[in-house]
């Protein structure tokens, strides 16, 4: 194992002197190759700050984020990164499966190995079929399955999730979080998830990150050793109740 | 699948909800044109009765028959397709002339903060002012013939256009620039792959708008200045004491302008459509 991500010291503020305000102090931890991290923590920890510095969107104050990939240009590096947000933000006048190329096309890959890319990650998200619809006709929980497929069609070495399951309901939540250890089994990839759900952590992470608030700063890192796919089983919440008692 | 709609139900984004402030009980089409015809028809016989009756003064308002025939004979010496062709040709002259100059003065306002310092400012200060006080000057400008009127046109066109564009940008989410640049797009692949599709909703809006504005102004440039157009019949008609084929150009003038909203919303329909689903069309 070795790492793919790792952040230094990392802080972000605004202002100066006095007035100087942080979102994240300090921040040090790294991602292992593969490896399914939950970043958590209560809203004000500057978990979305967090997000926008892991793709490169905003710089850190100080400290730095050093990436394991052989293209060691800055700007490509951030690309190796692919976020799925909250919302799932596809592209409402584009359908299903140019929704899904969208990133190859602006690469410029060729159509036809876009399209037996596209038809490859449908099918492992479960939406093959799907492809001309437009986004608006699809339930939230399909355009969250569409934002995953999205995001993996480069081929990132590492997928950012934002809460991505937060809008959902509790029935749709479940079957997401199945789907995506599912997926994250099937791929291989390394997977960062923010989220603020104690029990969605410990359902989901190797790892989980924990943040406090106002300023983020890594409260606590703990490990999770229940062999996936988990059940929600009494061992499950043992943990979830420990994390409780530690935030 | 059963998976259940997780995003608050969509409204219908069509021409009827659209034009209605929202939280008004929608009515079916039915309900809509045959209430709203009655009404019509109602007004029309209430005019009929009232002029057979003599209730009014037959030189300030004729009856709907004398109406009718005045309607007759402006068609039939082919008069009245003359003014509606001239109408229309202002009207769709100075739209896409507003329309090539305002998309492109649009965005750079709202994109470029240079630009947008030294010219949003102008915008707002000269956007209220009615395009027809131009009219004047412009004929002093241009003259009397067609190019005054293309320009107070194009001035009327012009910043209803370029507002809809800078209230596109601004409105747009940033979140799918972002998303978009996260997937792999460079700048210039953002502005025309993601920028442009996500504020045509804004910009078609924008020009159902400019032609309504387009529509007004065509009138009153006519009533002023012009020896054809919708505008010139009324107007000229008047001073003949003609008052039914006054009546005979605004009845022209509102299907006319019903007419070309209506041609706007289904040319843009399936545009809408994609932008946002009716409930019952969403998977599950």
């Amino acid at each position: 194992m070795h790492e793919v991500i790792r952040l230094d010291d990392v802080s972000h503020s605004y202002g100066s002197g006095i007035d100087q305000q942080f979102t994240l102090q300090d921040l040090r931890f790294g991602v292992d190759k593969g490896e399914f991290v939950c970043v958590l923590g209560p809203s004000g920890c500057g978990k979305s700050t967090l997000l926008n510095l892991l793709v490169g969107f905003i710089k850190p104050t100080s400290g730095q984020i050093i990436m394991a990939t052989e293209d060691q240009d800055a700007k490509d590096a951030f690309l190796d990164i692919k976020v799925v947000m909250q919302h799932a933000h596809l592209f409402p006048w584009l359908t299903v499966h140019k929704n899904v190329e969208f990133g190859l096309r602006m690469r410029g890959d060729q159509k036809t190995q876009r399209a037996a890319r596209v038809s490859e990650l449908l099918s492992l998200v479960g939406l093959s079929g799907t492809e001309d619809k437009y986004p608006t006709h699809l339930s939230g929980g399909m355009q969250q399955r569409v934002a995953i497929a999205r995001a993996l069609a480069p081929d990132p070495s590492i997928l950012l999730m934002d809460e991505p399951f937060g809008a959902l309901d509790a029935q749709m939540r479940r079957r997401m979080q199945s789907e995506i250890i599912r997926i994250w089994k099937a791929t291989g990839k390394t997977i960062i998830f923010v989220t603020h759900d104690i029990a969605e952590s410990v359902l989901l992470a190797n790892r989980i990150v924990v943040l406090t608030s106002s300023p983020g700063q890594v409260k606590e890192i703990v490990p999770i050793d229940i062999p996936h796919p988990r059940e929600r089983d009494r061992a499950i919440y043992d943990r979830v109740f420990e994390l409780e008692q530690l935030l | 699948m059963t998976e259940t709609t997780q995003s608050a139900q969509p409204e219908p984004f069509d021409s009827a909800s659209k034009r209605t402030a929202p939280g008004k009980p929608q009515d079916g089409v039915i309900t809509h044109w045959l209430y709203g015809g009655s009404t019509i028809v109602f007004l029309v016989i209430a005019w009929y009765v009232a002029a057979r009756l003599n209730l009014i003064n037959r030189t300030l308002m004729p009856s709907p028959g004398e109406v009718w025939y005045a309607f007759l004979d402006v068609l039939g010496t082919g008069a009245l397709v003359e003014h509606i062709n001239a109408s229309m040709l202002r009207i769709v002259a100075g739209f896409i002339l507003g329309f090539i100059t305002a998309v492109p003065m649009g965005l750079m306002i709202a994109r470029i903060r240079l630009v947008r310092a030294f010219l949003e400012p102008l915008v707002e200060i000269i956007r209220p002012i009615p395009a027809l006080a131009f009219l004047p000057l412009a004929i002093l400008w241009f003259g009397i013939g067609e190019p005054s009127k293309l320009f107070i046109m194009w001035f009327g066109t012009f910043f209803v256009i370029i507002v809809s564009v800078i209230e596109g940008v601004y409105n747009f989410d940033v979140v799918y620039l972002r998303v978009a640049q996260n997937l792999n797009a460079s700048e210039k692949q953002i502005f025309y792959h993601v920028l442009l599709p996500g504020i045509l909703p804004f910009i078609l809006e924008g020009n159902r708008q400019a032609i309504a504005t387009a529509f007004r102004v065509v009138v009153s440039a006519e009533m002023i200045a012009a020896q054809s157009g919708i505008g010139f019949l009324i107007m000229n008609s008047a001073i003949f004491y003609r008052t039914d084929r006054v009546i005979v150009g605004i009845i022209v003038l509102a299907v006319l302008g019903m007419l070309c909203d209506r041609l706007l919303i289904t040319l843009t329909r399936n545009v809408f459509l994609k932008y946002k689903a009716k409930p019952d069309e969403i998977a599950v």
